[in-house]
């Protein structure tokens, strides 16, 4: 599917993996499209914002449904995670957004994931899983262009059967 | 009209839209509109209005439309002509598993 689109420097907010990227659509007259304002979301009558947290909530949710991904998160922050778990009260919810940061614009969202897969998983197939997901459920449930989805992963070196907190990197 | 007649009344038309879960305070700072003897959490009476919400249902872009509706029937009745601004501050995550493959 290819689309007209233009990315404005200011949707990235500094990010230095942030470009410029302009399509046209095959056949179409060669006259380049005004550059998007930064105006907000505009729905009729009004403005709509969406939260970084509920970007991040969906983000994360939709990167661990993929079997692939064994966890969240660097080091230290998996294993605040594996202690908050061990609490009472904690639910999925609160460790949803481990591993995930966003940067939400007015109309797309720039997402970086801390992946963790398992010892033997194909980093590219499933790289291509949770981006493919995120991209998914970030669009289709805030109608925000997901602009850069960054992730970087660590390998555990356990087979899942072990299952003990340790692991390398 | 009354600032805490017009917090009152934006707060039970946006809580009535299907979709809206409850009134929500925001991030670290509070969001509320103050008066004597209480306040209404989610709404500020600024330029524009806030409201904040928290969804339990997805897609989002809808229900923060008829927020917005609602809240300009609510605002023109009152004689009010500001803008309306929605800020989606939280999903419920049920909805968010529900709709997981």
């Amino acid at each position: 599917m290819s689309s007209t689109t233009e990315m404005s420097k200011q949707e990235t907010k500094g990010s230095s993996k942030g470009a410029e990227v302009e399509t046209r659509q095959p056949g179409a007259m060669a006259r380049p499209e005004p550059p998007r304002s930064g105006a907000a979301l505009i729905t009729e009558g009004g403005k709509t914002q969406i939260a970084d947290s509920v970007v991040a909530k969906i983000a994360g949710l939709a990167a661990r449904a993929i079997p692939g991904v064994y966890s969240m998160g660097t080091g230290m922050a998996r294993r605040m995670g594996q202690l908050k778990t061990l609490m009472p009260g904690s639910t999925e919810a609160s460790t949803a957004t481990q591993g995930v940061s966003v940067e939400v614009g007015e109309r797309e969202a720039a997402i970086d994931l801390d992946i963790v897969t398992w010892y033997g998983q194909s980093i590219v197939d499933v790289t291509e899983a949770v981006r493919r997901n995120v991209s998914g459920q970030v669009e289709g449930m805030t109608g925000l262009r997901v602009v850069e989805s960054t992730s970087r992963w660590t390998t555990s070196s356990w087979r899942p059967t072990r299952r003990t907190s340790s692991s390398s990197g | 009209m009354r600032r805490e007649d017009l917090a009152h009344a934006l707060a039970d038309a946006v809580v009535a839209v299907p979709g809206v879960a409850r009134l929500a305070p925001g991030g670290a700072v509070e969001v509320a509109t103050h008066f004597s003897g209480g306040k209404v959490t989610g709404i500020r009476l600024g330029d524009p209005v806030e409201i904040h919400i928290e969804a339990d249902r997805v897609p989002l872009p809808p229900i923060a439309t008829k927020v917005i509706h609602a809240a300009r029937r609510v605002l023109d009745a009152a004689g009010e002509p500001g803008e309306v601004r929605v800020v989606i501050d939280d999903v419920a995550t049920s909805a968010l598993e529900r709709r997981r493959r």
